[in-house]
């Protein structure tokens, strides 16, 4: 399983996931998929990035 | 006339009966063709859809008609393997195996012989934005092709086809390409050292056992193309690209092709997208598509996958059911029928029967089964007499036979499990809560004084016929 991170769109507050490794601290805009908007996981409205502890 | 999607089509018209034609409009990128979709699926009626008339990214109506649900009963699917649609269950999956270890070599025609290149859209005519393109759910992050890639070596002259989903970016030549099978992969690496764009051709509308085929699992070099042909019973005709030439064969028979280029070392975001197990993949990185032509025949169709719902479960579980034939029927020659159950969206269990089943085989069974695919995470077996495609025999089979405290064996380190290291791809499904393994022994105790199944006598059964006892005329 891959760990995900939940962002909240700092433009129009949908929320969608995104690969951790990936994505989290890559520097890497996040497109929101419900208004476009670009933005850095720093800058989402709120950020769950709870990992499973009961994972291996 | 060639094994196309058309002959398909006009087959299913004939033994099976089960096409929808919508008349009306929709809007594929607007979700209107999956709300179609699952309200049919909400009424379990599963037909192939083929809307006649959906638009286009730019809200026009679009040339293509668009066709879905193709794959959402076993018995299109054993009318696409050319078997009899009456026996859909065991003798598809062995179909599969059969057809798999086959192989026939392509043939070569000329581009103007070509159907697919009776229209050809190059440079900035090749617009996708003209494709009708479905949005599948809510958190897609947009519009996305479903169908089968293809993709080869620079120094070798054998071809990768495999399923991967390319999303439309709002732009006519721009798409994102979620390559992540392990060939497809180490074709993008290598072409990426050589710091060269790597050539994709995007396959959208063929007959249905082109994709069938592209899922059965071969080896590294293996030419691809002459899979497809067992598939489909008769050489794939290939024609040059329009955009390399002879260096790229492309299949001539489709329904239309996308000719495009990954640039080396660029990735954009992709995903969300609801996949086969229901639930969205995380947003990633994945390579660029340039899109460098597009190609179809006159009346050109084309097709999609409605994700995570019946249509999709089959192109898991077949290719599964057919390779673990292969596999296990030559170390387990008391091996009766497999099958890969939709509960399991076609991907992660597999029920398995045995004839006479010896106790040592159970764990041996589930090992075997883990090893040729990492994606299983769960592996049931039960006795012949379960039938393994009807689900509440397998587990009244687990209900009434597994001791709970015994039969249970749970543990991450089976093949492609959490405790093994499998950092590649294909060793699990985006977010599925995947990793653990569990085999199931749901065979009838034998080694100890054990309670029987009732059953009617098999003597009783044959002479006694429902049909005679019926008032006629009335169904009861």
């Amino acid at each position: 399983m891959e760990r995900i991170f939940w962002v909240e769109c700092p433009a129009c507050g949908g929320k969608f996931y995104c690969n951790h490794k990936e994505m989290r601290h890559a520097g890497v805009k996040l497109f929101c998929p419900s208004c476009h908007a670009r933005f850095l996981p720093e800058e989402a409205k709120s950020l769950d990035e709870r990992a499973d502890e009961g994972a291996g | 006339m060639a094994n196309d999607l058309r002959r398909f089509i006009d087959g299913v018209k004939r033994q099976t009966g089960d096409l929808l034609e919508i008349d009306k409009p929709v809007k594929p990128h607007e979700f209107e063709v999956t709300a179609l979709l699952k309200q049919l699926e909400d009424k379990q009626r599963y037909p192939m859809v083929l809307f006649r008339q959906p638009t286009d990214m730019y809200g026009q109506p679009s040339r293509f008609p668009l066709l879905s649900n193709v794959y959402s009963t076993r018995e299109r699917c054993a009318v696409m393997l050319g078997v009899d649609p009456s026996t859909p269950n065991y003798a598809v999956s062995q179909a599969f195996a059969r057809k798999a270890e086959r192989k026939i070599a392509p043939v070569r025609i000329s581009s103007d012989a070509a159907p697919v290149h009776e229209n050809v859209w190059r440079g900035k005519d090749a617009d996708i934005g003209k494709l009708p393109i479905v949005k599948h759910f809510a958190m897609d992050m947009g519009p996305v092709l479903t169908m089968a890639h293809i993709m080869k070596p620079a120094s070798d002259d054998f071809y990768n086809v495999s399923f991967a989903k390319t999303f439309y970016k709002w732009a006519p030549q721009e798409m994102v390409v979620s390559l992540h099978t392990q060939h497809m992969v180490r074709l993008l690496k290598e072409g990426e050292a050589r710091n060269e764009p790597i050539p994709i051709v995007n396959v959208l509308g063929a007959h249905p056992a082109f994709y069938l085929g592209s899922l059965a699992k071969n080896p590294w070099g293996a030419n691809d193309y002459e899979t497809l042909g067992s598939f489909l019973d008769e050489p794939l005709r290939l024609a040059p690209s329009v955009t390399w030439g002879d260096k790229f064969m492309v299949p001539a028979d489709a329904e239309i092709i996308i000719e495009g280029e990954i640039p080396p070392a660029q990735r954009d975001v992709c995903d969300p997208f609801g996949e086969v197990a229901r639930l969205y993949q995380a947003q990633c990185l994945r390579p660029l598509f340039q899109v460098k032509a597009v190609t179809f025949r006159n009346d050109a169709i084309v097709q999609d996958i409605f994700s995570g719902f019946r249509d999709s479960f089959p192109l898991g579980a077949i290719p599964k059911e057919g390779t673990l034939e292969t596999v296990m029927r030559v170390q387990f020659p008391n091996l009766h029928q497999m099958h890969v159950p939709d509960s399991s969206c076609g991907v992660y269990a597999v029920y398995v029967s045995l004839k006479n089943p010896q106790p040592e085989q159970i764990l041996e069974i589930g090992r075997v089964a883990f090893e040729t695919f990492h994606v299983l995470q769960c592996v049931v077996v039960v006795d012949a007499e379960i039938d393994v495609f009807d689900e509440k025999q397998v587990f009244w089979s687990i209900h009434t036979y597994s001791n709970f405290v015994k039969s249970f064996h749970t543990r991450g380190n089976w093949p492609g499990g959490r405790g093994v290291k499998h950092d590649g791809p294909q060793s699990g499904f985006a977010t599925t809560n995947w990793g653990g393994k569990i085999v199931i022994d749901a065979t009838r105790p034998n080694d100890f004084a054990f309670g029987l199944r009732s059953d009617i006598p098999a003597e009783v059964m044959a002479r006694i016929r429902l049909s005679d006892f019926l008032r006629a005329g009335t169904g009861e």
